[in-house]
């Protein structure tokens, strides 16, 4: 290339990239952002703006991302001192580049030490990195960039619905999306009080998205979490519907009310010792689970066996026999609550394999049954739940 | 700089051992060093500006994939070496993936395993290295990839593997203990698997980099191998290949990381070794050379080398072994005389 046409290229990409940069100052609600497949240079301007999505026409992004790529090096060779303050000039090349190559966390970093510099505002990097996410719902940079950004907020002046909604998106256009399904554990870890609101969202995902086994793990972290923060509903503690029909499947027995469903899941606990709050907890997140387990029973009828109905069913299955025995064996082992520490997890596991479920008759009779559910199952729960088939009821 | 000087001009295989078709009659093992070899000799080539992020790793599969196929003369180890060099930062003493880039943990191990295949780590500031790795680690003992703050279980792994190669005592450098407990805390109760941070979905990329860490730290015995054990095997798919996660589809690069998993548990028994021989081989392009993610996509230079690494795992005749926990040709283990902790095969 000689140095006429160079010169030309390099007029041509700042023009492209001034015409982007226009936009973003235009509009501050831009809600998406995507690569437009065009084969030729039609000799109008590549960026297309429409209802607040922005587009750029394929044939010139390799020339405009070498280009800003290129200036955005140059700069980095000056000290940071110097570089932060040509704020305006850094974010025009960083937004096409990150919007063009998400991956560059030197990029990030730019943009990481402009905020730190008072020079970028934080609503705008926010609105900067869900449209970076719009193009790439995977893109873990964006994402922890988003956790980075919020390290310097309170709490609760965050919206935390929001940061829902996004992850919501990402995992909906990207399937098994594992970057969007931990940055939701994030949020919630931080927003326990969107436990109820999600209990029902994370219901809907999977039952819309069958084969998407990172919302069924989100799930199963859900509803232990719950359980954590001795989390229920009052007036779900009536109902208990699924755990009621669980017993009933299992132990072909009627039960009415919570009071007897305790009595047949945990007969001699010493109710007072392990406390209302957590009681309540373990019916409702139990209740979770065996509908979970029914869930799955229903999603195999009507769509045929699959690994995330099977994986499910038996996490939840787990769930409900851990929680038993950890409350009948409570005062043994001086713990009610989950463990807390691997070494905790690693005695609670060496209990369950020595746990005599023969003694308890609702423990019984679930071994009893889920025995009958095939060898591969049965190797599963004595590998998982410690069942040992060769002695007792089964 | 880039890859594309790394590559000697292509001679006409004169002083190379000639194909031995009865050996490797399905892998078209020429095409393959053809193709990393003139990886990146392209400077213009979009793609080679695109990942130019991770320019340091791309170099340690192709490296490390050539070596394996005993053709590592075929890359310049001069202008490899002077490159690493120009990426160790002055202050951090940690690598960038590339010049003008920012050190992270990631390529700081890529170019320490390339230093250590070419036997040159003296020629960067090693003690630096280390304090960079020390820099990283947190209170509750997970690590830092970079000065950013994400914290990922990928990046322990890094820390114990890059003082390991440097031949340091992790007792003296970190604290193990507190290494090892982060790492247990990233273990999922319902399939024995391990994520990227606490309660993080099981994934076979990071399960390979959990065991390697224990591998290393020789804690093996903290694994719970019949549970882990089964969720691996569960990877197996019936076309032979493995994926990373369930109902995911198969994926080049999950054979490598799900067999040296089992390979460091001593049980790359559980799984079909034919049928995943033959997914592997159905991922080479036959044209190009190189390996795909999955039959009848565009090879890349990352699928590449875990193709050849499972392959090696595997016995397969031609290739050299490969140590399962860093994914380096053993014999640079032996000359290094670094044994990471495997289980006996029961």
């Amino acid at each position: 290339m000689d140095s006429d046409s160079d010169n030309e290229h390099t007029v041509l990409c700042e023009k492209i990239i001034n015409d982007m940069h226009t936009v973003f100052l235009k509009d501050t609600e831009l809600s998406s952002f995507e690569i437009i497949p065009t084969v030729l240079n039609r000799n109008k301007s590549p960026v297309i703006h429409v209802e607040h999505n922005l587009g750029l026409e394929s044939w010139c992004a390799k020339h405009v991302y070498d280009h800003a790529h290129r200036m955005l090096m140059g700069y980095k060779k000056q000290t940071v001192q110097r570089y932060v303050q040509q704020s305006e000039q850094l974010l025009k090349y960083l937004n096409v580049a990150l919007l063009i190559n998400p991956d560059v966390t030197a990029f990030w970093h730019i943009r990481r030490q402009l905020v730190q510099k008072n020079r970028l505002k934080m609503n705008r990097e926010l609105k900067f990195s869900t449209l970076v996410l719009s193009k790439k719902p995977k893109s873990n940079e964006a994402f922890a960039y988003r956790r980075w950004l919020y390290s310097f907020q309170s709490n609760d002046a965050i919206d935390w619905h929001h940061e829902i909604g996004i992850c919501e998106r990402c995992a909906d256009r990207s399937s098994s999306n594992y970057h969007a399904w931990s940055h939701r554990q994030w949020v919630l870890h931080n927003a326990p009080m969107l436990i109820r609101a999600e209990i029902m969202r994370s219901e809907k995902f999977m039952r819309k998205h069958i084969s998407d086994y990172s919302s069924y793990h989100y799930r199963q972290i859900l509803i232990t979490f719950a359980y954590q923060m001795s989390f229920y509903e009052t007036d779900q503690l009536h109902q208990l519907h699924d755990l009621k029909q669980l017993i009933n499947y299992y132990l072909i027995a009627e039960v009415q009310c919570p009071a007897q469903i305790l009595n047949i899941m945990l007969p001699g606990v010493d109710q007072a010792a392990i406390g209302e709050a957590r009681l309540k907890s373990f019916l409702y997140c139990c209740n979770l689970a065996a509908h979970d387990m029914r869930l799955c029973d229903d999603q195999k009828n009507m769509y045929g066996e699959r690994e995330s109905f099977e994986l499910h069913r038996r996490a939840s299955l787990k769930f409900i026999v851990e929680q038993c025995v950890r409350l009948l064996s409570g005062d043994l082992m001086g713990i009610y609550s989950p463990p807390a520490t691997p070494v905790q997890q690693q005695q609670f596991n060496t209990h369950l394999r020595k746990f005599d479920y023969n003694s308890y008759e609702f423990l019984r009779a679930l071994k009893k049954s889920e025995s009958l559910l095939g060898s591969k199952h049965r190797k599963w729960c004595s590998l998982f739940l410690g069942f040992d088939f060769e002695s007792g009821a089964a | 700089m880039d890859f594309a000087s790394f590559a000697k001009p292509t001679n006409s295989d004169a002083n190379s051992p000639t194909t031995d078709d009865s050996k490797t009659e399905e892998l078209h093992f020429w095409k393959h060093v053809e193709y990393i070899e003139n990886h990146g000799k392209d400077q213009d080539d979009y793609e080679y500006c695109m990942t130019e992020f991770l320019r340091m790793s791309g170099i340690y599969w192709g490296v490390t994939a050539l070596d394996i196929m005993n053709q590592l003369e075929r890359l310049d180890r001069n202008s490899i070496i002077e490159f690493i060099k120009r990426c160790q930062c002055p202050t951090t003493g940690g690598f960038a993936p590339c010049e003008g880039h920012d050190p992270h943990i990631l390529y700081t191990l890529s170019a320490v395993q390339i230093l250590c295949i070419y036997d040159a780590l003296e020629q960067i500031d090693c003690e630096a290295v280390v304090k960079y790795v020390m820099s990283l680690q947190q209170h509750d003992g997970s690590f830092f990839g970079d000065r950013w703050g994400e914290v990922d279980t990928r990046f322990s792994f890094c820390a114990v593997a890059i003082l390991t190669l440097l031949k340091k005592d992790l007792a003296t450098t970190i604290d193990v203990e507190k290494a090892v407990q982060f790492v247990m805390s990233c273990c999922n109760q319902t399939d024995g698997g391990f994520g990227s941070k606490p309660g993080a979905e099981s994934h076979a990329g990071l399960i390979y980099c959990c065991v390697g860490f224990l591998s290393l730290t020789h804690r093996l015995h903290l694994l719970d191998v019949d549970k882990l054990g089964w969720w691996l095997c569960e990877r197996q798919l019936p076309s032979g290949g493995l994926n990373g996660r369930p109902e995911k589809l198969p994926d080049v690069c999950y054979s490598w990381w799900v067999l040296a998993s089992l390979t460091i548990m001593g049980r790359l028994h559980w799984i079909s070794a034919d049928k995943l021989k033959q997914f592997i081989l159905s991922c080479q392009d036959n044209e190009t050379g190189g390996f795909a993610d999955r039959t009848g996509n565009l090879p890349d230079i990352f699928h590449t080398l875990f193709g050849i690494g499972a392959l090696s795992l595997l016995g397969f005749e031609g290739l050299k072994a490969i140590n399962a926990t860093l994914c380096m040709p053993q014999y640079v283990m032996d000359r290094l005389e670094i044994k990471p902790q495997i289980l006996e095969r029961p």
